[in-house]
């Protein structure tokens, strides 16, 4: 299966071709029902699937995914000290695969890809006002050492794509990026590419097959240093 | 035949690096100072990761000249701790003339191949679409050789430099079955810590090379240190729970058979380091001009994004090089994880859930496929 993802400012700006439109979060992180009607709606005239940026519902943050036949909510569970907090992420069956969604800081947090890795997920989409990095300026891998913008892109969503090999779509305020395992990029880099299909991503695997060398013997020993 | 042509092999390498040709080698080194007091209390430690160099050496006292060149730099650099790559300790292999040639035969045959694996070629590449294997097993009198000369050639750098080693690694026959283990000795030469790569490439499992099963973090008067080997690094989970262990930093020597890709390169240490808040020392190893397999990497030290201190790593991937820093023992401040480190009881208890029961099939090939399964 074929997946294509747009990123825009409004669903009426996006790109008619994509699968899956990713709206840009807001700084002030305002979203009301009337926006969510108008997502539904461009959602079932266009046979798509329509991410909202994340926002504020309940004294949580929460971010959606709307498609003609279906939605699905997902509240941060990495949300800043005093906001409420999910305990869980949801992976979704949508018309293309199964999404599942980061709000927020979320997607800094690497067991969070992990366990949507885990849960069978094809594509983590994240959505974070902690980025500005503009989708078309991609890092470099010198940039890690130097902070800043680029090296949260690279140790936060690059990062979870890489270590799961997952292919992991991020916006920001100023743009969006789809990231891919590097072997699936012409530059070896995971940038630059909006779409991707499930065939390519099996090659991945194969090039660097990440869960067949795991140890047992190591994690089950381990269970409260990794549950913190 | 085998049998006898090891024989004879383990005898060459006994006789190459035998006390008295230590002794020979070590004593036409110039005079150089011990660090004085390397137990003393400190608050931060001097670590220098090594970008060294696969090179064959013909004679010991070449050998032994090429290494105090690496513990000089480290001790002009003010290093309480030098730190060797991954496979380092199989370099004295090189003085046996077979397998120089066995070298050569590998490197015409693979040195363009680009692997996660840093025994790939030792693995026979393919026949047919077959893959071809060692019997390593064979070889153990040889390892076992090796194990205590190159041992015995870093104890006598740390006493001779007074300075914490990390020996990197090289394949120690233990129980019957072969490690790839990364040992640390102590200034007086006494081994402070020792644990076997827990993680295994495809092409270290053919191999039916035998793993670690514990993540080991020693203490030690440069801070607690965390013993890892290259692919460890590609598991968060390893670095998480080195932290937890009470570790100040990790040390990671790596040896990647494979050309240089950057992005490559990017997915191990330094972004563990990030998302965990443990400090790494990545030493690497490269290979020296005319050596016959493609080894790369780089070295550097590695610290969480939002600290005070700046990430430092070589200038290149080729050539001889090191970076020296200082690491701040004892408490970390969480400040410097940033948006990095925060934590849900709940959400942490389900993700330790799946990833123990995903690590209780060990092996699955597809893991998306197990995935669906717990849903």
């Amino acid at each position: 299966m074929r997946t294509v993802v747009a990123f825009a400012k409004r669903v009426v700006d996006a790109d008619v071709n994509a699968g899956i439109v990713v709206l840009l979060p807001r700084g002030d992180a305002l979203f009301d029902e009337s926006d969510i009607a108008e997502i539904k709606k461009y959602a079932t005239e266009n046979d798509v699937v329509v991410v909202t940026p994340p926002f504020a519902q309940d004294g949580a943050i929460v971010m959606g995914a709307v498609w003609r036949d279906g939605e699905a909510w997902q509240r941060a569970c990495f949300p800043a000290a005093g906001v409420a907090a999910g305990t869980d992420v949801e992976v979704c069956r949508t018309p293309h695969g199964l999404l599942a969604l980061a709000p927020g800081e979320d997607i800094f947090q690497p067991q969070y890809a992990r366990l949507c890795a885990l849960k069978g997920c094809t594509l983590l989409i994240a959505s974070t006002t902690a980025l500005r990095t503009n989708g078309v300026d991609f890092p470099k891998p010198a940039d890690l050492r130097n902070g800043g913008d680029a090296a949260l892109l690279l140790a936060g969503p690059w990062s979870a794509a890489q270590a799961n090999c997952l292919p992991v779509a991020v916006a920001t305020p100023a743009g969006g990026a789809l990231i891919l395992p590097c072997t699936l990029t012409s530059d070896g880099s995971g940038f630059g590419r909006y779409e991707f299909d499930s065939t390519e991503m099996q090659a991945a695997y194969d090039a660097f097959p990440i869960f067949d060398c795991l140890n047992s013997a190591v994690y089950a020993g381990y269970r409260e240093e990794l549950q913190g | 035949m085998m049998h006898f042509a090891v024989s004879r092999l383990a005898a060459g390498l006994a006789k190459k690096l035998s006390p008295q040709q230590l002794d020979r080698a070590f004593a036409a080194l110039p005079v150089v100072q011990a660090q004085e007091n390397p137990y003393a209390p400190r608050e931060s430690a001097r670590v220098c990761a090594l970008q060294a160099e696969a090179k064959v050496h013909k004679t010991l006292p070449a050998f032994v000249a090429d290494v105090d060149g690496y513990f000089a730099a480290a001790a002009r650099d003010g290093a309480d701790i030098v730190c060797f790559p991954e496979l380092y300790g199989l370099m004295p292999l090189g003085l046996l003339w077979p397998v120089r040639a066995a070298l050569r035969f590998a490197g015409g045959r693979g040195k363009t191949q680009n692997s996660e694996s840093a025994v790939d070629s030792a693995g026979g590449g393919t026949d047919n679409g077959q893959k071809k294997t060692v019997d390593l097993q064979a070889f153990f009198p040889v390892f076992d050789v090796l194990r205590t000369g190159y041992v015995e050639i870093m104890v006598r750098f740390a006493q001779r430099y007074g300075v914490y080693v990390s020996c990197g690694t090289l394949f120690v026959p233990d129980g019957g079955a072969l490690y790839n283990r990364h040992i640390l000795l102590a200034p007086d030469g006494s081994v402070a810590g020792q644990a076997d790569k827990l993680h295994r490439t495809p092409d270290e499992k053919a191999l039916g090379l035998g793993r670690g099963n514990s993540v080991t973090v020693v203490d030690t008067a440069v801070g607690r240190v965390a013993l890892l080997v290259c692919m460890d690094a590609t598991y968060f989970e390893t670095f998480r729970i080195a932290k937890r262990l009470g570790a100040d930093y990790a040390i990671v020597p790596i040896g990647d058979l494979a050309a240089f890709d950057p992005w490559l390169a990017l997915r191990g240490a330094q972004l563990r380091s990030a998302e965990t808040g443990l400090p790494a020392v990545k030493a690497a190893l490269v290979s020296a001009p005319g050596f016959p397999l493609c080894f790369s990497g780089r070295a550097g030290v590695w610290r969480p994004l939002g600290g005070a201190e700046k990430s430092a790593e070589t200038d290149s991937h080729t050539g001889r090089a090191q970076v020296t820093a200082s690491i701040s023992l004892g408490v970390r401040d969480d400040a410097e994880q940033g948006v990095f480190g925060r934590k849900n009881t709940v959400f942490d208890r389900a993700y330790a859930d799946a990833w123990i029961q995903l690590n209780a099939r060990d092996g699955l090939r597809d893991a998306k496929a197990y995935a669906l399964d717990i849903e």
